[in-house]
């Protein structure tokens, strides 16, 4: 028998103060059930549904050099520019004339675009 | 899915479910973590009403980890007892800093013989007890003797060794037997 006396609990009779907290736990009320409910399908909706305003996914390499470059408008400003020295490379200005005779439809030999002794004497017309 | 359909399958999994939209994990979350916050933050606490915002405001953290929560590094028990303690403490502080005395008071009424009244009187008792003791005392105290959990996930709840766990355990069991000592007859403790 335990001495009423005594100033301190014994280990076997602070258990079963342990228990008796167990057995008095607060059970959640369903409005607090409810609520965490709630809180769950709002943040799992705003999760799942796309975020307006969203930042656009990137669109590889070369989308990002074409922007860098100008967008179309400076793309087809280089285009031209590339083929521009592309013919001014194969026609070189002393042989710009004779180009420019092909183009008009006038009569050019082919020696006008080859160099000297290696030079065919074919004519070319555009009939 | 269904409610019984998911009694066995891991709170881990049930959130990785919950972040891919899955309303049924949510609820089984809910069922089954929401009692065991409730009652530890009432413990650390000792007004429900209190306690009850913890338990919202703990597992809406929770929900918004959902999507980030990396499986194999923590239970989600464990994370969520973590969280609980952390927003006890906040609000134990704030009570602190507006020096309200609102300690929940122990029931002075002597029990009946009742042996139902006697179990609510020694739980009182001990809520009262328990609300006098150091913080990190009082939290391993309930976390090892009242909510039964083993030293080692204790240890990583309060993030201390597991020795340290026990040093608190043993001091606060100590401090409660020494202060309910003197009410023994009024606990029913005459015959031992």
């Amino acid at each position: 028998m335990a001495d009423p006396r005594k100033s301190e609990l014994t280990e076997a009779e602070l258990d079963r103060l342990f228990k008796a907290s167990d057995a008095e736990t607060p059970l959640p009320s369903g409005d607090l059930m409810a609520r965490i409910m709630a809180d769950a399908e709002a943040v799992q909706a705003q999760a799942i549904a796309p975020t307006p305003g969203a930042a656009p996914q990137s669109r590889g390499l070369f989308a990002g050099l074409g922007e860098a470059l100008g967008g179309w408008a400076g793309l087809s400003g280089l285009g031209a520019a590339v083929a521009t020295g592309l013919v001014i490379g194969i026609f070189p200005p002393d042989q710009l004339a004779s180009y420019a005779a092909m183009l008009t439809g006038a009569e050019v030999s082919l020696s006008d675009y080859v160099p000297g002794d290696m030079a065919l004497s074919t004519v070319a017309s555009d009939g | 899915m269904a409610l019984d359909a998911m009694s066995d399958v891991s709170d881990e999994a049930l959130l990785v479910l919950y972040a891919n939209g899955d309303a049924a994990a949510a609820r089984s979350l809910t069922v089954q973590l929401a009692p065991r916050v409730l009652a530890h933050a009432f413990r650390m606490l000792g007004d429900r009403a209190e306690a009850e915002d913890v338990t919202q405001e703990a597992l809406m953290r929770l929900w918004k980890i959902a999507p980030d929560w990396r499986q194999g590094e923590a239970k989600v028990t464990t994370w969520l007892y973590r969280v609980t303690a952390n927003l006890c403490t906040d609000r134990l502080r704030k009570v602190r800093m507006k020096d309200i005395d609102d300690v929940p008071e122990i029931v002075d009424d002597a029990p009946s013989a009742d042996e139902g009244l006697i179990e609510k009187a020694r739980a009182e008792a001990l809520n009262g007890a328990l609300a006098e003791l150091p913080e990190r005392q009082r939290q391993a105290v309930v976390l090892r003797h009242i909510e039964g959990l083993q030293n080692p996930e204790i240890s990583e709840i309060m993030d201390i060794s597991v020795e340290a766990v026990e040093s608190l355990t043993a001091r606060g069991k100590r401090a409660l037997a020494a202060a309910l000592g003197k009410r023994r007859a009024e606990l029913g403790f005459y015959d031992g």
